[in-house]
Order: C-alpha cells, then sequence, then structure tokens
C-alpha cells in the first residue's frame, strides 16, 4: 500500500525541499519506490537538487497537456552515482527514484495562479491532482509518494494534506515559526488528523551540532554554558509545543552549517552518506517504516 | 403476498426484485461489532409489526438477555416471537424427531420445538378463520409470515458438531420451503473466512449478504452488502447504515444501481463505480475523505466550491449509420450495421483508453461524452473511420452492406438529468451542438463545432493540417454553428463540402 507524505511548514525556508529530496533518495537507494512530487508551484526548487531540466512538468500535467508517464521522471541513476555507506561505488538495491517537478516558468506559474482562481478550471486542476496521485499509486506501486509543498494556507498546500496520509510540519525554533505552527495545527492539521492523517511535527536547524563560537574553537566553560542552555532550552520548547499542538515531534534535525552554506543544493543523504544528517534521514525512514508495520 | 421486512433490501434491490422476496433463507455475514444481532432485532421487529410469528434461535444468550434485547416490543408482539436457545433445550426422547437424522438430541428438540410453535400458530390462526385450509404452510399463506432467524451459525459450531449443525440447517430449510416462508442465519467473519461451510450450504442460501465495517475516527460505519441473490441478473449493491442510540438500524441512502450516473461531490467526475454518500453527495470512494478534510481545512462554504453541481463540461462524439432507414434496407441489415458499429467503436484505443466517458444509445447510432480530453472526439473519429475502411473492403454498395457514417464533434456543458427509469442522464448544450453539426454532415464527414475545433487548433499543430473551417452554417431554431471538417484524403474523413453547406 502506498503511503503518502507531504512536508508542509508555517514559513518558507524550513528545510521542506532539502529533506523531502533527501528522504526520497534515501528511500529509494534502500530498495523502495519513491515518487517525489514538487507542488511547492509558487517557488519549485527541486531542479536544483537533481539538477534536471524537465521537459514536462506538473502544470503540463494539471492543464491536461501531458500524461503522467511524461511528468514523472525516472532518475533511479542518480542512486548508482554516489557510493554507498560501505563504500561501493554502485547502488544494488532494486529501488527506484521518480520525481514529478513543477514549472519554473513565470507564466506557468501565473498561468496557475489564476486558472485556480476561476471556479471551472479550479474544479478540473482538482480532479488532475486527485488523479495525478491515483496514477502513481495505480501505475508506478509506488511505496511511497512524497510531496514537497508550499508553505503556509494556500489552494496547493492544502489539496497536498488532504490527499497526504501523514504529514510533516517542519519549524525552525524561531519564534514566529512556533506561532505559525500553533495556528496551523489549530486552523488545518485538527481537521486533517480528525479523519485519520497522522501528523507530526519535524524540528530542523535545531541546537546541537555546532558548538556556539568560542575563542579559536576553544570549548570555554562559558562556551559550553551557553551550550548547555541553548539545547536544554529547546527540549523545554519541544515539550512544550508538543503538549501545545497536540503533536509529537518524530525527529530533530540539527543545524548543520557545511549543509546551509554550500553553494549548491545537493543531495547530501546520497552524496555523503555518512554525513550525521544521513544519520537523520535513515532514522526518519526507520520511523516510516514502524509506522508501515 | 404478505410483506416480507428484510432490513436494507429496499436499498439494495429495485422495487419489483424486492417485491418477488417473499420467501428463502438468507445468510448475513459480519465481522465482529458489525451488529447481527440488532440487525436480526431489526428484521424480527419490523417482521412483528408486519403480524408475523416470529422464531429466534440464539445459542448464545440466556432468557434474561433474550428478554432484554427485546424488551421495546410490545406485550401484543411479543406473544408472536418465541426464543430458543438450542443449547439450554431440554430433550424429550420421546419427542426427538428421527426424521431429521441429526444424532444431536438438543438440536432434534430443537427442530421439534419449531414445528410445535408452528403448528401451535397455524392452530390459532385457523381456528380465527373458518373454513380455511389446515396444514402449517396453508395457514400462513396469506396471513402471516414465519420468520426463523439463527444467531449466530459461528456459535452453533462452537457447541455441536459441524456436520451435526449443517444437518440442523438443512432440515430448517425444508421447513420455511413448506412454509414458504423466510430465515435469517448469521455467521461471523466474511465471504472469504467462511468459504468452507458457504460451500457446503451454498444451495440452501438464497440471498447472502455481507456487513463490512468502515473505520472512521469519529464513528464506525457499517455496508451492508449484497453478495448474491438467487434467480435475479441483480448485481451487487451495497448501502451504508448506522446503530441509533436505541439499537435501530438506519440505513442512510439508498443506493444507486450501477446503471446510473453519479457525480462525484468533490472532483465532478462520473463516478463509474459504486458511489460513496457523504452529506447525501456521491463520491468516488477515494474523494469522501478528501472532501471532509477539504471541508475541513477550507470551511464547508469555501469547499462548496468544488462541490456538487448538475453541470459538467465535457466533449461529444455523435455518430449515425448513414441511410439506415431506408425502407429498401432489410431489418436485419439495420441490425447487421448497428452491431458493425457498436463493435468497432467498442474495439477503437480511443474508446478502450477513455475511463471518463458517457455512452448514450441514439437508437441508429449513439453519443459519446468525453469527460477529460477535448482530443478523444476527434482521435476516436478517425479511428472509427480507419476501422471502417478494413471493414468495407469485404462490403458493397450494390446488396446493402457498404456502411458510412458521418460524425459531429462538439463541447459544451450537460446538465445531469433523471429520465423516466430514474436513470441519472445527461443532456445539454454540449451534446445538442454535436448532433446538430453532425446533422450538416453527409457520409464520410468529421464536423467539428467551431470553439472544441479552434481549442484542439490551439492546442498541438498536428491539427492545423487536418482541421479545414467549413464556415457558419445555420442550424435548428437559427441558431449560426460555425463548423470546420477534420479530413486528410485517403485517411479519414469527406474533403468534399456538405451538401446542405452548399445549398
Amino acid at each position: 500500500m502506498t503511503k503518502c507524505i507531504a512536508f508542509h511548514s508555517y514559513k518558507g525556508g524550513t528545510g521542506k525541499s532539502t529533506i523531502s529530496a533527501n528522504l526520497s533518495a534515501s528511500l529509494a537507494k534502500k530498495g523502495f519506490t519513491a515518487v517525489l512530487l514538487d507542488v511547492d508551484v509558487y517557488a519549485p526548487s527541486l531542479q536544483d537538487y537533481f539538477q534536471w531540466e524537465p521537459k514536462k512538468s506538473i502544470n503540463d500535467y494539471l492543464f491536461e497537456n501531458a500524461n503522467v508517464d511524461e511528468v514523472i521522471h525516472d532518475l533511479s541513476t542518480l542512486l548508482n552515482k554516489f557510493p554507498s555507506n560501505n563504500g561501493e561505488e554502485t547502488n544494488s538495491s532494486k529501488g527506484k527514484l521518480f520525481v514529478a517537478f513543477s514549472s519554473t516558468s513565470k507564466d506557468e506559474i501565473y498561468k496557475l495562479d489564476g486558472a485556480v482562481r476561476q471556479e471551472g478550471s479550479k474544479i478540473q486542476l482538482l480532479r488532475k491532482f486527485l488523479m495525478l496521485r491515483e496514477e502513481i499509486v495505480s501505475k508506478y506501486n509506488a511505496d511511497f509518494i512524497i510531496i514537497d509543498t508550499s508553505p503556509g494556507i494556500r489552494y496547493w498546500s492544502i489539496n497536498s494534506l488532504a490527499i497526504a496520509d501523514t504529514i510533516f510540519l517542519s519549524l525552525k525554533l524561531d519564534g514566529i515559526d512556533l506561532k505559525g505552527t500553533r495556528l496551523l495545527a489549530k486552523e488545518i492539521y485538527e481537521s486533517l488528523t480528525k479523519l485519520g492523517t497522522k501528523s507530526y511535527l519535524l524540528l530542523n536547524r535545531a541546537a546541537g551540532y555546532c558548538l556556539p563560537p568560542g575563542q579559536a574553537g576553544e570549548k570555554t566553560s562559558e562556551t559550553q554554558e551557553i551550550y548547555s542552555n541553548t539545547v536544554g532550552d529547546q527540549k523545554t520548547v519541544i515539550s512544550k509545543l508538543n503538549e501545545d499542538v497536540g503533536m509529537d515531534t518524530i525527529l530533530s534535525i540539527p543545524c548543520y552549517c557545511d549543509i546551509q552554506f554550500d553553494s549548491n543544493e545537493f543531495l547530501t543523504a546520497l552524496r555523503y552518506p555518512n554525513h550525521p544528517f544521513a544519520g537523520n534521514i535513515d532514522t526518519l525512514i526507520e520511523k516510516l517504516q514502524e509506522m508501515k508495520s | 403476498m404478505p410483506e416480507v421486512s428484510i432490513p436494507g433490501l429496499s436499498s439494495l434491490v429495485d422495487k419489483a426484485t424486492a417485491e418477488k422476496i417473499t420467501s428463502g433463507i438468507i445468510l448475513l455475514m459480519s465481522p465482529p461489532s458489525g451488529g447481527k444481532t440488532l440487525f436480526c432485532r431489526q428484521m424480527i421487529t419490523d417482521s412483528l409489526q408486519n403480524e408475523s410469528g416470529c422464531i429466534y434461535i440464539n445459542s448464545s444468550i440466556t432468557r434474561k438477555e433474550y428478554e432484554n434485547l427485546f424488551n421495546q416490543v410490545t406485550d401484543a408482539n411479543l406473544k408472536n416471537l418465541k426464543f430458543m436457545n438450542p443449547y439450554l433445550m431440554p430433550i424429550n426422547n420421546k419427542e426427538a424427531d428421527p426424521s431429521a437424522s441429526i444424532n444431536e438430541p438438543k438440536l432434534s428438540a430443537t427442530l421439534q420445538e419449531i414445528r410445535k410453535t408452528i403448528d401451535e400458530w397455524s392452530s390459532s390462526v385457523t381456528n380465527t378463520i373458518e373454513g380455511t385450509q389446515q396444514g402449517s404452510a396453508s395457514a400462513f399463506n396469506g396471513l402471516a409470515k414465519c420468520v426463523i432467524v439463527l444467531d449466530s451459525l459461528t456459535h452453533m459450531f462452537t457447541i455441536f458438531e459441524e456436520d451435526k449443525v449443517l444437518k440442523f440447517v438443512n432440515a430448517l430449510s425444508f421447513i420455511i420451503k413448506e412454509l414458504e416462508s423466510i430465515a435469517l442465519i448469521t455467521m461471523s467473519g466474511t465471504q472469504s473466512s467462511n468459504e468452507s461451510v458457504l460451500n457446503k450450504l451454498s444451495s440452501i442460501f438464497d440471498i447472502v449478504l455481507e456487513i463490512e465495517i468502515q473505520e472512521d475516527p469519529d464513528k464506525v460505519k457499517r455496508k451492508l452488502k449484497l453478495l448474491s441473490i438467487k434467480g435475479t441478473g441483480n448485481k451487487s449493491s451495497s448501502t451504508v447504515f448506522s446503530i441509533e442510540q436505541d439499537g435501530k438500524l438506519k440505513f442512510e441512502k439508498e443506493s444507486s444501481q450501477k446503471s446510473k450516473l453519479s457525480i462525484c461531490g468533490l472532483c465532478k467526475a462520473p463516478i463509474l463505480e459504486e458511489p460513496e454518500y457523504y452529506l447525501d453527495m456521491p463520491f468516488h470512494h477515494n474523494h469522501v475523505k478528501i472532501y471532509m478534510k477539504l471541508a475541513g481545512a477550507f470551511g464547508q462554504a469555501r469547499v462548496s466550491d468544488v462541490g456538487p453541481s448538475g453541470v459538467i463540461d465535457a466533449a461529444f462524439f455523435f455518430v449515425d449509420v448513414v441511410g439506415l432507414s431506408d425502407p429498401a434496407l432489410s431489418v436485419r441489415r439495420q441490425i447487421e450495421k448497428i452491431e458493425a458499429l457498436n463493435d468497432m467503436i467498442g474495439h477503437c484505443e480511443t474508446f478502450k483508453k477513455a475511463s471518463d466517458k458517457r455512452v448514450l444509445p441514439t437508437g441508429d447510432g449513439m453519443a459519446i461524452g468525453f469527460m477529460l480530453s477535448p482530443e478523444s472526439p476527434l482521435q476516436l473519429g478517425i479511428d472509427l473511420h480507419q476501422a471502417l475502411k478494413k471493414y468495407n473492403m469485404h462490403t458493397n454498395k450494390e446488396d446493402g452492406s457498404f456502411f458510412d457514417v458521418r460524425i459531429g464533434i462538439a463541447s459544451g456543458s450537460v446538465f445531469i438529468v433523471n429520465d423516466v427509469n430514474s436513470n441519472q442522464n445527461i443532456w445539454g448544450p454540449g451534446i445538442i451542438f454535436a448532433r446538430r453539426v453532425m446533422d450538416v454532415g453527409d457520409g464520410g464527414h468529421i464536423l467539428l463545432a467551431g470553439p472544441l475545433a479552434e481549442s484542439l487548433l490551439a492546442l498541438d499543430d498536428k491539427y492545423k493540417s487536418i482541421i479545414n473551417l467549413l464556415g457558419e452554417f445555420q442550424v435548428k431554431h437559427g441558431q449560426i454553428l460555425k463548423i470546420y471538417s477534420a479530413y486528410s484524403p485517403n485517411e479519414f474523413g469527406n474533403p468534399a463540402i456538405p451538401i446542405r453547406f452548399k445549398s
């Protein structure tokens, strides 16, 4: 049975695309069939992760200018491009990685935005969106459909949440994100979880990986204290947040400077399988498998 | 004919079929907590109200539990209800029925008790109506039914040996046949889990029902499914029901027959399978929860934007056989041509691949609505012409076997309408335009209404070489239509200007 997971957030920049792309690639590497959908239609970015320029996009499918096979791109060869954990060059798993991209063309984004404002076309688009999921399930025999959504309360993000059976709400632990997350939990998630959708918080860029700046990298008692306080405060915030929004935190991914400041977005989990970020993605997969069983 | 009261039956079969069901044995399967016992109670209380006599056989409850179960039945009706627990049945060797050959004293005693009860009711009925015939069957016939409910067979298997229970059921079936009455037998589990028993008793059951539980976070949703019914061509159907606080079964909605066309309340596409209902709106099975989620997230008022409507947009293909009503053509030849047309269209790839379509036979042809792709009607026209070309290689005009069609294609809105048989059908400008456009053409023409032709021309350059503007034409009621003709010499279509157009 296909598991459909949507990554959502209140604000942008919380790591939805990074985590969803890396999760999809890692799932495929582990032998699953994963289909990643870029439904962040207003700011699509997955093309950068996969270095892929699709001829046909989800927009074409929605407007009936392409069939499902034209917009679902088989990127499984990527799995062989990077060494696996044991250093081997090739991927021996039978996993498959498929990705459907949103169009990055300004005109296409305007067109889609305009079409959802008209009742007639809005319904046609929703129907096609529902069909996309159904066709992926039936034609691609997907184990996982991973949806990278737009942030906030927007037409396509809500539709994505409605067709998902599991939602990961990614957030950073800053004041605005926390406030927005509470709003989402109350206004949107409550109605979805009542109908069986599982929703979890996914903390990104949490403290814990890098030490605060010390003098020449020395671990002074002062930096140690700041570090301990920050991590301690964070735990309190998370615990209170879980209680407030009635959602569990499935994973807390620390802030990795080496990912944040790289000039290109990349698939860390594939490229650097021993990076702690890849370990976090593996943990997420283990938790998903526990949910499935 | 006395009425039989099978809960939910009217939602599962059409009225005519329901009226024909006056006797027989019904099997009801259900998982635990499916509501079997409450279903039995409902059938009994409804039957008592219809002045039937009821025998309730349950090997797992005590008399006190039975009294609690039926505490809402009036005293007047209660006298027509007899409770029997085979496990607690006193054994009287002298009265044991050797003909049953059950070799299980308690089951034999239960059978005896059933017969005795029926005899008592028969005589009481006979006593009140002078001159009626004697005998149990005749006494119930025309006055009241005897309804026997056995709840449950699964529990009986835990107490008695299986072959003895099967013999008991077999003997019971003869009693029912004699009485021309009705029995309900329940089993725990599903069709697949009960396969072995079902195989042994398959000839006995006239109707097989199954309750399915659908987990819902808010409430348990139960579905009563008709799996089979003897002697009718009824397709499987189902209806959703809930159990009220007082234990009564409430059937939500009369099920829609498969021949009806419903429009999904979420995606507004026709529902080709059996619809699911929510707030009286039909949905595709996969779309109910999504609709509910969207309603919760957007709000009910906002989600109504994507909610149900009686109007859908589609592209239409209208075809008829040229000269079919020619009196020189024999009826046999006419039928051959209609069958050949149906067969050819049925084998066209475009027709086979289109999942969202609606076919309306028109006598000498058909109209097909394609709900999703505006390209499908033209592609079907091309496919059909190619199939016709092959077909006509073996025909000739002299003997009337030569076959020609004219095709009209248009798009537009259609309304969902109920026809005289209460089936939902489609009718509206979209289908009417296609008909009008077709009427302009002669044999071999594939004509398109302006808006659809222009949208195809804008969609793909490949159409520029095959779709040609004919001009404007005044059709019925003075309406002016812009008409295009699709053709490719020697492949499909007819490059000639239609005769009506010239005039």
